[in-house]
């Protein structure tokens, strides 16, 4: 056969065609997985131009410290310094987003890089690549990524990156399992019959069929990334005081507990708000998309 | 119809209609045959005709997803509307299912002898454990297992589908039933295993005098068989008589295409795949005489009408008035 | 079965040495010189020569890496730079503590995930259903540490039902009942995320052993409702092991923050303190034991889903 490989897959018959593009069933998101999305797309506007609009969120007046929620001029009211709590939720978004969303971006990336190779490999690639990761699944994720975090120092880059390092592997074995099930397909021996080389298989016949249930996956792991990175803020190995982050804030309000007790709930509300968004948007996006649910990390 | 009376399986206009929130559909639409002592009844249609639900029905396993109506009594006694401890006893005990797929039948998680010894204490066969034990394995040697002692202790990952298949036979003919159904009890095994399987259900058979009830789609199957034979279409029984008659001269269109679906003997059984066209799905059957997009000798008047199961000759009954009216005036 | 449990075991080695290189890394990616960090800034260059030596930091890496693992096997996890004391002593009785807690809460979240899922499979629809899924959504998405304030906030603070921080009351304290009086609400909040991811595997668990030919075929025998419904719920044990087992992990990561709000002495709250402190030895000595219960535990969830599921101890 001498067709190029798009020739090749135009050629073959229904059957022997990738299932994901061809038995999946376009169906509609449901409701709530729309209102995820709304939620997404306004947290994700905030994010970007909030800091705009909101004034100076480390501008305090001692004088007015602990206002109630629905003080005027302060609807959430004001932290322990007298700070502006709506300000810097407001303000924190954008950090307290990327903390969450950099992590996952970059083990989509690096995870479906290496599921892929790894699962077009021979044995010992194969063997070599998932028994590297296994490793990671004997630690238990998140004191993985504080040992990480704590080593490097504190700062948001650091925190990314131990995030980013513990998120690899569940992506990767999502990628992996994918890849498994395409190249035990016909079709994948078509486009090897045609001589293809690896890489070009890779990139046309894998890539877009890997593509969905990854995305859908990610989406889900975005909100639990949220809720991580947060954590690690709120334990210390995030960013510094006096930088408004959701973490940091739940953290710095604690001691107010006592006190001021809804104070320590708003920035909590938050990171719930912006990590069930997230999971119900990757709800729904496998709804969708019609992608078998995977095992969460 | 005294007899019958006292018949282990009457079937009477049983019709099943599965009912979901949003609609019901009518599957098995008013059938009815008798079953005697001793007796082998199929049920021979092509797939989706509603040969299995029609079984299920009789023990009444689809519980409240379906709305079953006319009759179905046991030795005279009625079936339909009995309580569940009535029916429990019923199940396994008087009447067994051997359903097609053994590896699904069995509880993967249990060892054969332990399923076995389960279903003799709850029918109150064998009320110890030892007695059941030693029963259980009786059993399994009675359906041709080798090693009746390592296949009790045996989960059912690690027998053969034959084997597995004895060993589901073994559980359902545990409490002596009056009637066995078989639902294509051999349509998951191999070729080879196939007769093996057939023919110890027959030996059983003849051994107990069960009434067997035999489901399947396959024609080859239904001429090994014989005794009686009903030919389901679309949640009918369009024709009913003995199996060698029915098979030798049927009397009505769709039997007839079953049979021309046939190769000649010798080549592969044939799975009745050429009648032209599928059979219509449940919930749209047609108005009139269900197999009219389809019978070559369809007439207007079949689309309009849809003809009840009438006696064509001593002991045989078929639902096309056309084909009868031909063959009686051949016969003038 | 004792086959499979060797097998099991022998595959936990290379984990574990895989596991012993990635603590090994993070022991080597700290940036700063430890040297100066032990010694404080009045340290004079003989001394620094001398620890440096005594470090063993002269060496290559793969001869630092093998003299580690030696230490470590045999029990030296190294010295605390804030409390200058030996950590193992210090990480074992802590592991303790947090076993205790994640105990507690793993038992919880098993229990919980399994009614709310079981629940939610069996009713699929109305109120109760709706509640479920609800709060197993809900679980997974909260903060583990903002569950724990609000449990503190209402329950302990407000209504004073239970101590809010430790483990043992500060006077007259001591016995069961008071270790169970202050290990209720950690455990309540380390259980709630695990739970809602259990119920939501559990309940999908259940609908599939539902749909199998097996439980029909169970009803043709003549067995009772009940009956039936225990031959279904055994078969959903081996996926509930599984996810279980995974939920451990999760457990045993999730407690930090716990320990931390709680201020329960477990690995956690170890880990916490040392954050700030810049204890690294005792960081990497809480992760390295925790990574090891939690390789232990999974060899016997491995040995536990080998005794209840016959097809994969073969
Ligand atoms: N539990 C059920 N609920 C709804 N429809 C069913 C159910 N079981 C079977 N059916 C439908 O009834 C029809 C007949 O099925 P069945 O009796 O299994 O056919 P067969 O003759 O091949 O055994 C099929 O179209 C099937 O889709
Ligand atoms: S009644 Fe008419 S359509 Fe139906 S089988 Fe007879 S001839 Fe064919
Ligand atoms: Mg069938």
């Amino acid at each position: 056969m001498t067709a190029t490989i798009d020739a090749t897959t135009s050629a073959l018959p229904e059957s022997a065609a990738p299932p994901t593009t061809t038995t999946r069933r376009r169906r509609r998101m449901t409701v709530s997985a729309r209102i995820a999305a709304g939620v997404v797309g306004l947290i994700v506007l905030v994010a970007i131009v909030g800091p705009f609009l909101v004034g100076d969120p480390n501008a305090g007046d001692a004088a007015r410290r602990l206002l109630p929620v629905g003080t005027a001029g302060h609807i959430l009211g004001t932290d322990g310094q007298g700070r502006d709590v709506f300000a810097r939720i407001v303000d924190g978004t954008r950090l307290s987003l990327l903390a969450g969303l950099v992590p996952v971006l970059f083990a989509a990336v690096v995870g479906t890089a290496l599921g892929v190779t790894a699962g077009l490999a021979g044995k010992w690639g194969h063997r070599s690549i998932m028994r590297t990761l296994d490793v990671f699944y004997a630690f238990p994720a998140v004191l993985l990524a504080i040992a990480i975090a704590a080593a490097l120092g504190s700062g948001i880059s650091n925190s990314i990156i131990a995030l980013a390092v513990i998120l690899v592997p569940p992506v990767a074995r999502v990628a992996e399992t994918e890849t498994r099930r395409l190249a035990d397909l016909d079709y994948m021996d078509a486009a090897r019959a045609s001589g293809a080389s690896r890489l070009a298989i890779a990139t046309r016949q894998v890539l877009p069929n890997v593509a969905p249930p990854v995305v859908v996956y990610c989406t889900a792991l975005i909100g639990l990334s949220i809720v991580y990175a947060a954590g690690l803020s709120f334990l210390g190995l995030g960013v510094s005081p006096p930088t408004a982050e959701w973490g940091l804030m739940v953290s710095d309000h604690t001691q107010y507990i006592y006190t001021a007790p809804f104070l320590a709930a708003i920035p909590a509300i938050a990171i719930l708000v912006a990590s069930v968004a997230f999971n119900v948007l990757g709800d729904g996006l496998r709804d969708l998309l019609d992608v078998r649910s995977e095992a969460r990390a | 119809m005294s007899t019958s009376s006292v018949a282990p399986l009457q079937v009477t206009s049983l019709t099943t209609t599965f009912v979901s929130r949003h609609r019901s559909v009518d599957v098995v639409r008013g059938v009815s045959f008798t079953l005697r002592r001793g007796e082998t009844m199929m049920l021979l249609g092509e797939s989706g005709s509603g040969k299995s639900v029609t079984a299920r029905s009789i023990m009444q396993l689809y519980g409240a997803s379906a709305k079953l109506g006319g009759s179905v009594t046991m030795n005279g006694m009625e079936l339909l509307g009995m309580s569940g401890s009535e029916l429990r006893s019923l199940r396994g005990g008087q009447v067994a299912l051997i359903p097609q797929d053994p590896t699904g039948a069995l509880d993967p998680l249990r060892r054969i002898g332990a399923q076995l010894v389960e279903v003799l204490n709850v029918h109150g066969v064998e009320t110890t454990k030892p007695a059941a034990r030693r029963r259980a394995e009786e059993l399994l040697a009675m359906v041709g297992i080798p090693d009746p002692k390592r296949v009790a202790d045996s989960y059912p990952h690690q027998l053969s589908g034959g084997m597995r298949q004895r060993a589901v036979i073994a559980i359902a003919v545990s409490c002596d039933p009056q009637v066995l159904i078989a639902d294509e009890p051999t349509t998951a095994l191999d070729v080879t295993v196939q007769a093996q399987i057939l023919e110890l259900i027959v030996e059983l058979q003849q051994r107990s005098g069960t009434a067997v009830l035999m489901v399947t789609h396959d024609v080859g199957v239904a001429r090994d068989f014989g005794g009686r034979i009903g030919v389901m279409y679309a949640g009918k029984l369009v024709e009913e008589g003995p199996a060698a008659q029915v098979l030798g001269d049927p009397k009505h269109p769709y039997t007839a295409g079953l049979l021309a679906a046939l190769p000649t003997p010798g080549v592969e059984r044939g799975h009745l795949r050429s009648i032209v066209g599928a059979p219509p799905p449940v919930g749209a059957f047609p108005a009139g005489c269900a197999f009219a997009p389809r019978c070559p000798q369809a007439r207007p008047s079949c689309h309009e009408q849809d003809p009840p199961l009438v006696d064509v000759a001593p002991d045989r009954s078929a639902a096309c008035p056309v084909v009868n009216t031909t063959v009686g005036e051949r016969a003038a | 079965m004792a086959s499979y449990v060797g097998k099991r075991l022998l595959m936990a080695i290379p984990i574990l040495f895989g596991v012993s290189i990635v603590i090994f890394i993070t022991i080597k990616i700290i940036p700063g010189d430890p040297v100066a960090s032990l010694l404080g800034p009045t340290g004079s260059p003989e001394a620094r020569a001398a620890l440096t030596e005594r470090l063993g930091l002269n060496d290559p890496w793969p001869v630092q890496y093998v003299k580690w693992l030696g230490h470590t096997l045999t029990g030296d996890l190294g010295t605390s730079i804030a409390r200058r004391s030996d950590v193992a002593p210090m990480v074992l009785d802590a592991l303790a503590n947090t076993l205790i807690l994640s105990a507690a809460a793993a038992v919880i979240a098993i229990v919980l995930g399994v009614a709310v899922g079981a629940l939610t499979a069996l009713r699929r629809t109305g109120v109760l259903a709706r509640l479920g899924n609800a709060l197993a959504l809900f679980s997974i998405s909260v903060p583990q540490y903002s569950i724990g304030l609000l449990l503190i906030i209402y329950l302990a603070a407000g209504a004073g039902l239970f101590p809010v921080s430790g483990m043992y009351a500060a006077n007259g304290g001591g016995g069961f009942v008071d270790l169970f009086n202050h290990l209720i609400l950690p455990a309540v909040t380390a259980a709630l995320v695990p739970a809602g991811i259990i119920a939501r595997m559990f309940r999908s668990s259940v609908l599939d052993v539902m749909s199998m030919d097996f439980v029909e075929a169970l009803t043709a025998r003549g067995l009772s409702h009940r009956r039936v419904m225990l031959h279904a719920f055994h078969n959903t044990v081996p996926s509930l092991l599984t996810v279980a087992g995974l939920q451990i992990g999760y457990l045993l990561g999730g407690v930090i923050f716990v320990e931390a709000v709680f201020a329960w002495p477990g690995i956690g709250l170890l880990v916490y303190q040392s954050i700030t402190q810049r204890d690294l030895p005792v960081i990497q000595a809480g992760v390295l034991v925790s990574a090891l219960a939690f390789v232990m535990l999974n060899l016997v969830v491995d040995a536990l889903h080998g005794l209840v599921d016959p097809r994969i101890r073969a």
